[in-house]
């Protein structure tokens, strides 16, 4: 999720359609939101108010420093855990 | 479908969803009411008939109000089973995984992590020794001697089989044992 809002700030409809693009939504489309909620009351995320053509300034939500730094060491984490399953695998397969 | 019926469907949407969220911060609260209303507004721009199926079949999707409050809750969930479970994670379960499958990297592993006690790693370390690898070996000796008592009279070819059998029984039971106390001990943590 907030890898979603790393390129650039997206608002609640937006990251939603996203999901639904790549088929992995999600039984509550609705839960989205208060996930959004929290993780800015959790400090990873910002908000800004962003005028939308013809229609009502919507709520964006970006990452913030914090947030970037989650990322970044989930990102970390991810690829030692992928490569130590890697090696597992491949030592299994010599043997 | 009328107008009216379809503002009654919202409303008692919202409403539910009002009551479900009480108990979070008003900032919160007015966040989350403020994005799903904006949410059922867009959506029902974007549809190209409404009707009493399509308007439900859009409140369906967005989820039960109280999901949606659930997962504005999680937070105090989340933050207090990751305090819990930090204290152990992936390398812990590749160390046990590793101690039947290549004993000694699993070995190695167990005495690096600093969650289990010494006499936990030792018991973890000598139970067996060598993991599978190292019951393979054992087992592979006891055939060997059963071989050679096939030979002596028939009692003692049963008698030693059945001590056998029992033997490899236990080395075959042992790891996955010891891998079953090792994990609790892991959850005790």
């Amino acid at each position: 999720m907030l890898a979603m809002l790393k390129e650039l700030p997206r608002y609640g409809g937006e990251v939603i359609q996203m999901l639904r693009a790549r088929g992995e939504l999600v039984v509550s489309e609705g839960t989205i939101y208060p996930l959004l909620s929290r993780m800015r009351s959790e400090g990873l995320v910002e908000t800004e108010w962003r005028d939308t053509p013809g229609g009502a300034p919507r709520r964006y939500y970006r990452l913030s420093r914090s947030g970037q730094k989650a990322v970044a060491q989930f990102r970390d984490e991810w690829f030692r855990f992928r490569d130590s399953v890697d090696n597992i695998f491949r030592d299994g397969a010599r043997q | 479908m009328t107008a009216g019926h379809a503002r009654q469907l919202v409303d008692e949407y919202l409403q539910r969803l009002e009551r479900e969220l009480t108990d979070l911060s008003p900032d919160s609260r007015n966040e989350i009411m403020d994005e799903i209303r904006r949410h059922i507004a867009e959506e029902r721009g974007g549809l190209a008939d409404e009707s009493d199926a399509t308007l439900r079949n859009l409140l369906e999707r967005l989820g039960d109000p109280a999901d949606i409050a659930a997962e504005a809750r999680g937070g105090e969930k989340a933050r207090t089973s990751v305090a819990t479970t930090r204290r152990f994670g992936t390398f812990e379960v590749l160390a046990l995984i590793l101690l039947v499958a290549a004993w000694p990297v699993g070995a190695i592993l167990l005495w690096v992590s600093k969650t289990w006690t010494t006499r936990e790693k030792l018991l973890g370390t000598l139970i067996p020794p060598g993991g599978y690898p190292g019951v393979l070996l054992i087992m592979s000796t006891l055939h060997w001697i059963t071989a050679a008592s096939e030979a002596g009279p028939a009692w003692v070819d049963v008698t030693v089989g059945a001590v056998l059998f029992t033997i490899s029984l236990v080395a075959l039971i042992a790891p996955v044992g010891m891998i079953v106390y090792l994990a609790t001990r892991l959850r005790a943590r």
